[in-house]
């Protein structure tokens, strides 16, 4: 059969469904081009470059569990629901006092756009900071025994070069602003963490000694990978959350009441230096409020799918008030929310992709009567009017 | 380690960085050079020829071979990059081995001849095969099981699985040496 679409050909040769007339084809042309051509390349910093990715890709295999699994099939399920609903979001649940629905004429005149791209800036140990979506893909900086890269799927990452250590330890620190989105980072350890928006990490280029430390403000899932004699541990305040290898999730805004740690896998210790550390099994969250003593409380049952909507590109509510749904939408959207009257104590329960303009999120409260107006960088939360 | 090791021997050897590292000095330059004509850009093909390497690592205590390597390096990179083309086309983009010259290539009478008669040669050489050793074969190339599945199957040791496919891979290898190099490709 002969196939005129070279794509449609592409896809039945890949598959392996070609017949001998379409897989000589496909094989003639792969073969037709001068493979013996000159090429203007640097060829032994490609063979270092490619080598070294390779190693790392490697390495982090043999330390970390790979997560692809429940990530894959979490976002794979979620996104058949939208699909099915057709819409934005799938349910809708206002539950609380005073149920009088009045209907309102919608005050969204103005829209915002979710972020279209990353906003990441990286500050080195000299203190140079470095926009990174502005960056080209490849290696870009060296921070002690570190090669610093862009990956081409936007990755930034650490690459130890030799075992020698290092004079002085040199901390790195990478912001994620409001309005951006999330950033992936690969430290030299071969660990894994995706930045959340409004939230930074400072972490050393290359790790030596008898811990691996980092600092976080806001949001971060971290996949650790494993190295029981150098165990890893995450700083925020007072919060120490220590791991040997494993998948969690810790968020630690500052305009949020507490500090919360989940766990995914594996198992984590939080503590606060006030009392023993607490020891939580996946499916847990631990939270901590700053600033009080033995103030660390365990939680069961965590819904993961509403801990990581941030990661997979949703906002899921889970029975939050309007003032906790506008801190996420704040930080997403880069705007300030604003109270005309009081917000009420609803609760609002729906999931809607991040990638929407702010008005479909804001219509999971407007069912409820609630109304909005929309000012450039602004959001003004109208109370409704008894 | 030393260098004139085969490529079935580092492929198990036990200090793997070393193992690793002197097949990537052996094989790199010509996958990525073959990649990047293909290709057009460094990147794209430093990708493939990554993803090239990083499945031969994590498949190294599947993968059967007589003593070299590049029939499977070379039909990997073949899949990786024509999957990349692939890709880039859905999407509009254009690289040096072009969608355009795919649908004006032809194939003549007598190169598909050639193509569908290397293929039966290479059929008829397995069909030769002794009926055991063309069953562990066939499982093996055909249906794509692994060595404890197949001697799951067959009620046999995996070790000899694994003797038995080294034995036929030689075999047919021998066999197909006098025709043309596009026959390794093949089995």
């Amino acid at each position: 059969m002969k196939i005129k679409n070279g794509i449609q050909l592409l896809h039945t040769y890949l598959y392996g469904k070609a017949d001998p007339e379409q897989k000589a084809r496909v094989e003639k042309w792969y073969e037709s081009l001068d493979d013996s051509a000159e090429m203007n390349e640097d060829l032994a910093a490609v063979k270092q470059q490619l080598y070294e990715r390779t190693r790392a890709e490697l390495d982090a295999d043999s330390k970390v569990v790979p997560f692809y699994k429940t990530a894959f099939f979490r976002a794979t399920a979620a996104a058949i629901l939208v699909m099915c609903m057709g819409g934005m979001y799938l349910l809708i649940k206002s539950t609380g006092t005073n149920n009088t629905t009045v209907e309102v004429a919608p005050q969204i005149l103005q829209d915002i756009a979710a972020p279209a791209g990353n906003k990441a800036v990286l500050t080195l140990a000299d203190g140079t900071t470095i926009i990174l979506d502005s960056t080209a893909t490849g290696a870009f900086a060296t921070q002690g025994n570190a090669t610093v890269a862009k990956l081409n799927d936007g990755k930034i990452a650490y690459n130890a070069a030799g075992t020698t250590k290092p004079a002085v330890v040199q901390y790195n620190k990478l912001s994620v602003p409001r309005g951006s989105r999330p950033m992936q980072l690969l430290l030299a350890d071969g660990t894994q963490v995706w930045l959340n928006v409004a939230s930074y990490i400072t972490y050393p280029t290359t790790f030596t000694g008898t811990e691996r430390k980092v600092e976080i403000t806001g949001e971060a899932y971290f996949e650790v990978a494993h190295n029981k004699s150098m165990p890893f541990i995450v700083k925020r305040n007072e919060m120490e959350v220590l791991v040997l290898g494993t998948h969690f999730n810790v968020n630690t805004y500052d305009d949020e009441e507490l500090f919360r740690v989940t766990l995914l896998e594996g198992a984590v210790n939080v503590s606060d230096g006030s009392t023993e550390p607490k020891a939580i099994k996946p499916g847990q969250q631990a939270t901590l409020k700053p600033g009080h003593v033995k103030s660390i409380k365990v939680l069961n049952n965590i819904d993961m799918d509403e801990v990581m909507a941030w990661k997979n590109g949703w906002f899921n509510f889970n029975s939050l008030q309007v003032t906790d749904i506008m801190r996420q939408i704040e930080k997403w959207y880069d705007v300030d929310v604003h109270y005309q009257g009081k917000p009420g104590d609803k609760h609002f329960t729906g999931i809607v992709s991040r990638d929407n303009n702010v008005s479909e999120v804001l219509k999971i409260m407007e069912s409820a009567g609630i109304r909005f107006k929309i000012e450039k960088k602004n959001i003004t939360v109208l109370a409704k009017q008894e | 380690m030393p260098e004139s090791l085969t490529d079935k021997v580092l492929l198990l050897a036990t200090d793997e960085q070393i193992a690793f590292e002197l097949l990537y000095n052996r094989y790199w330059e010509q996958l990525y050079k073959k990649a990047f004509h293909r290709l057009g850009n460094s990147d794209d093909a430093q990708d493939v020829v990554q993803e090239v390497f990083v499945s031969l690592w994590r498949n190294r205590h599947k993968i059967e071979v007589e003593n070299t390597l590049a029939p499977y390096l070379f039909t990997a990179l073949k899949y990786c990059i024509i999957s990349q083309v692939y890709r880039k086309a859905k999407k509009g983009i254009t690289v040096p081995l072009s969608i355009e010259e795919l649908e004006r290539i032809e194939v003549s009478t007598e190169e598909l001849l050639e193509f569908k008669e290397l293929q039966m040669i290479v059929n008829n050489e397995v069909a030769n095969l002794p009926d055991r050793m063309r069953e562990v074969y066939r499982l093996s190339r055909i249906e794509h099981l692994q060595v404890a599945e197949i001697a799951m199957r067959l009620n046999l040791s995996e070790q000899t699985v694994k003797n038995t496919l080294t034995i036929a891979l030689k075999r047919l290898r021998e066999k197909l040496a006098r025709y043309s190099t596009i026959c390794l490709f093949m089995i």
